[in-house]
């Protein structure tokens, strides 16, 4: 009754996009997965190769939060399509050197900052060592109005994420920030 | 009757009954003018509020894929956060060097980086048809990357490794959409940022005409008569730059090396200054700095020249010699059309009509071989064999192409159908013993989609067998075999055509018979005075209004070169002596080209691939070449720690000052919002099918 064309491409258009839609979250379990075969070569002080044909990422440190019972592979840079696999640190700040800035996205692996409390612990292990953080504060920015100010002489550790955490729309400015401090 | 109106199917077959049965003649009238009862039902409010929520969802779809890939600007754009900003170009300058059937172009580009920010930049050149970066440098506040070919892994290696050492680096792979992508981070604020690409790009050639055509549409679009444009008001920076505008420069020049004289040396829409020099002209763009505005920017650059008609042919030779070798790229030009004699042919068509011909294929394969037939004049000969599983000619041999013969080869044409299997040798084999052997031009003009199995056989055969015969392979469709059509010609001393639509049939077939219907040099011969390896391997003939080009390494320098030939059916020959001063490196590089395309084709002809792969790579790497085996990597020589901290793969050098701001990265994927989007366009899809369903049933 209804013009069958209408009603097979919107269906499969809903469909197309569901599977689209699919991929994302799938992409950031899969790209865990993937990268944790690498990360047990570098902690043997190997170098491996390419996680996957056509990635240029390679896991550089481990960022656990024990009383989440999170623990992620975080990756070097944070170019768009790096984050949809992992999240990505900044190439400014070393751990333990540094400030140390990691970004990911707020509907895949960073999630787990909503749940976050000052106190919190964060551990970061990187091929060589290993810091432990404390969680001092939790901050909303306008990326548009502020930006993270870093420093080389402290050696704190940035978790920063889209905000707010459950809404559709993306692209908005503010940004969420967890701010941990080395103990 | 309650059920009638639910279902119009049903209401209308009652409706056609009952005019049948009370008022036949009625009905009798409404079938001769085939006037038909229909009566469709109005659409109830559900369906309605159903139908415009699947437009709105329909055009939602649309929009969210759409905008998915947006930022396809050219030219250089500086992310600021998750902000694109178009960076202002403070000079663009083009040097073109063109070295016969190829040119040579260098694009300089500087930017600016105004903000006071950290950025990172992304680059992108529209190239053309044919063309591949095969230069890079890049120089960024006192930092040089220079661009090397690697072999792929290897350049991949490279560039992980000194991402690593936090030293900038850049990747370019061969890209697939004509264009040039490359990435750079850390780039300062207020620094110049400077790119140069160099590629080569071949240069057309149609009815004696030469054509370069280079898109300028990457060029800042700036006119400073007119006000900020809409699309600029968006962004702050791009605002604030224009300003700066006056600075900016577009240069264009142009070495066209040629020992020709040329008859026409011009630009199609921007004005020329033109300068002889003792290698050829020398062109640049029109200095439009008094009027102040770079007013050409929004159209492709286009150079066209014709050379100075000839009364016979002639020939120009470009050199370098390096420590591999002596290079020569032979360009062989034919004389005006008033002084070769149309000669009598023998045409035979093969035209297939093998069941993949089926369609669209088989209609224009007809209408190709009837506009082939209109081209024979009366004293030509010509005979038609079609083939599918089996091979049958028209004729038994070849027939004057009087009129009964043309017409008796139109009906048979027009009733040509796709049908069978694709067995060519038969067909081949039909054609050769077909020809005879007086002084008449012996053509075979091959019409077929090319899907064919045994390709490296019919290849052979046709190497051996083909002799005096040139073959003229037409292709037809959107994806015919082209690597088998071009081949099959070349080894036919022919040509390529390939026919895409319908409406291009009469004009490429026209185009090919007045190509092929004047040969100005036949059996060409290149006598370089010692062993040479030269490309194409079969020389082609040299029909008027075109041109051949040969390119050779030699393993010592000569001083001549003799070409020899058959002009107008009598032996010609000439000596061309070498040029005193060599051209440029590239004679080397395009020798190599053709080459690696001879090695490729080799392994379409059984060569192993271990081996293509070893040989391709010697030739690329020697020659600084992209091909499928290697890449350009480009790296910061100057490595931003010391050698011993870089075993640590862990650590990132810090590029940054001090203290420093930092962008946040988007925060987002938004799959939520696209799986919300698929299950209710979804489930809206099902409510319609249930609705319909709904309507049959009650």
């Amino acid at each position: 009754m209804i013009n069958l064309p209408i009603r097979i491409a919107l269906g499969l258009g809903g469909l197309m996009f569901i599977l689209q839609a699919a991929w994302m979250p799938a992409k950031a379990q899969l790209g865990q997965h993937l990268l944790e075969r690498n990360w047990q070569q570098i902690q043997a002080g190997n170098i491996p190769g390419s996680p996957w044909p056509g990635a240029d990422i390679q896991p550089i440190a481990q960022l656990e939060v024990p009383g989440l019972d999170i623990s992620q592979l975080v990756v070097n840079g944070q170019q768009g399509n790096n984050l949809a696999w992992a999240p990505g640190l900044v190439s400014a700040g070393l751990p333990g050197k540094s400030d140390t800035v990691i970004s990911a996205h707020r509907d895949s692996h960073f999630r787990f900052l909503q749940d976050l409390h000052t106190g919190d612990q964060l551990l970061l292990t990187t091929s060589k060592e290993n810091f432990t953080y404390k969680v001092v504060s939790l901050e909303i920015i306008d990326s548009n109005l502020s930006q993270l100010e870093l420093s080389a002489d402290d050696q704190r550790l940035i978790l920063t994420t889209c905000y707010p955490f459950d809404t559709l729309q993306t692209g908005g400015p503010l940004r969420y920030v967890v701010t941990a401090v080395a103990i | 009757m309650h059920h009638y109106l639910n279902t119009p199917e049903i209401l209308n077959r009652r409706l056609t009954q009952l005019l049948n049965r009370h008022d036949p003649e009625l009905a009798g009238e409404l079938r001769k003018k085939s006037i038909r009862i229909k009566i469709r039902p109005r659409l109830r409010w559900q369906d309605k509020y159903l139908l415009v929520l699947a437009a709105i969802l329909l055009s939602l779809l649309l929009l969210a894929s759409t905008t998915a890939k947006a930022d396809e600007a050219w030219g250089m754009q500086f992310s600021e956060g998750d902000q694109l900003v178009d960076a202002v170009a403070l000079s663009t300058s083009i040097e073109i060097e063109v070295i016969g059937s190829q040119a040579r172009v260098e694009v300089l580009q500087s930017f600016h980086n105004q903000s006071d920010q950290w950025v990172e930049a992304s680059y992108r050149f529209p190239l053309p048809d044919e063309a591949a970066v095969d230069q890079l440098k890049i120089e960024v506040g006192g930092r040089v990357l220079v661009g090397e070919i690697q072999e792929k892994q290897l350049a991949e290696k490279i560039y992980q490794q000194a991402k690593q050492n936090g030293q900038t680096t850049s990747l370019v792979r061969q890209e697939k959409d004509h264009q040039f992508h490359t990435k750079l981070a850390n780039i300062g604020p207020g620094e110049v940022i400077k790119v140069k690409i160099g590629f080569l790009q071949p240069v057309l050639l149609a009815d004696g005409q030469f054509r370069l055509r280079l898109p300028m549409t990457f060029t800042p679009s700036y006119n400073p008569n007119t006000s900020v444009s809409g699309e600029n008001i968006s962004s702050p920076h791009a605002a604030a730059n224009n300003n700066d505008a006056p600075g900016q420069e577009l240069k264009v020049s142009i070495d066209l090396m040629t020992d020709f004289e040329l008859a026409e040396l011009n630009s199609s829409y921007h004005a020329i200054n033109v300068h002889e020099t003792r290698q050829g002209y020398f062109i640049i763009l029109e200095n439009d700095s008094q009027s102040g505005h770079l007013q050409y920017a929004d159209r492709d650059f286009e150079l066209v020249w014709r050379l100075q008609p000839q009364d016979e042919p002639l020939a120009s030779v470009l050199t370098w010699e390096d420590d591999n070798g002596f290079y020569a790229q032979l360009q062989l030009v034919p004389p005006a059309t008033d002084f070769l004699d149309e000669r009598p042919r023998e045409v035979i068509f093969i035209i297939d009509t093998s069941g993949s011909m089926a369609g669209v294929p088989m209609h224009q394969a007809r209408q190709a071989l009837t506009v082939g037939l209109d081209q024979l004049r009366a004293e030509d000969r010509f005979n038609i064999i079609r083939f599918s599983s089996d091979a049958k000619s028209l004729f038994t041999e070849p027939q004057t192409a009087t009129q009964s013969n043309l017409a008796s080869a139109r009906t048979e044409v027009s009733q040509l159908d796709a049908d069978g299997g694709t067995n060519i040798q038969p067909a081949l084999e039909l054609a050769l013993s077909n020809v005879s052997t007086d002084h008449y031009l012996q053509q075979i003009i091959f019409i077929t989609d090319g899907a064919v199995g045994n390709e490296s056989e019919i290849y052979q055969y046709l190497h051996e067998q083909l002799e005096d015969t040139r073959l003229f392979t037409v292709a037809i469709g959107a994806a015919p075999n082209s690597w088998f059509m071009r081949k099959a010609a070349e080894v036919g001393r022919g040509s390529y055509t390939h026919i895409g639509k319908l409406e291009e049939i009469t004009e490429r077939m026209v185009l090919l018979w007045q190509r092929i219907s004047k040969p100005a040099l036949e059996d060409v011969c290149i006598d370089w005075g010692q062993h040479a390896e030269s490309y194409p391997a079969v020389i082609p003939d040299l029909y008027a209004g075109d041109s051949l080009f040969v390119t050779a390494r030699l393993n010592s320098p000569i001083t001549e070169v003799t070409v020899c030939g058959q002009l107008n059916g009598q032996g010609w020959e000439y000596t061309q002596p070498l040029p005193k001063q060599h051209a440029n490196a590239d004679i080397a590089r395009l020798w190599a080209r053709k080459k690696i395309e001879t090695i490729n084709d080799n392994q379409l002809l059984g060569l192993p691939f271990n081996e293509v792969r070893e040989q391709i790579l010697d030739v690329a790497l020697q020659y600084g070449l992209l091909s499928r085996f290697t890449a350009l990597v480009a790296v910061d020589p100057e490595p931003a720690r010391s050698a011993a901290e870089n075993l640590s793969r862990s650590e990132v050098a810090s590029l940054q000052p001090k203290t420093m701001q930092l962008q946040l990265a988007q925060g987002s994927l938004g799959w939520q919002l696209q799986l919300l989007l698929g299950v209710i366009a979804l489930l809206v899809s099902a409510g319609m099918f249930w609705r319909s369903g709904v309507g049959k049933n009650d």
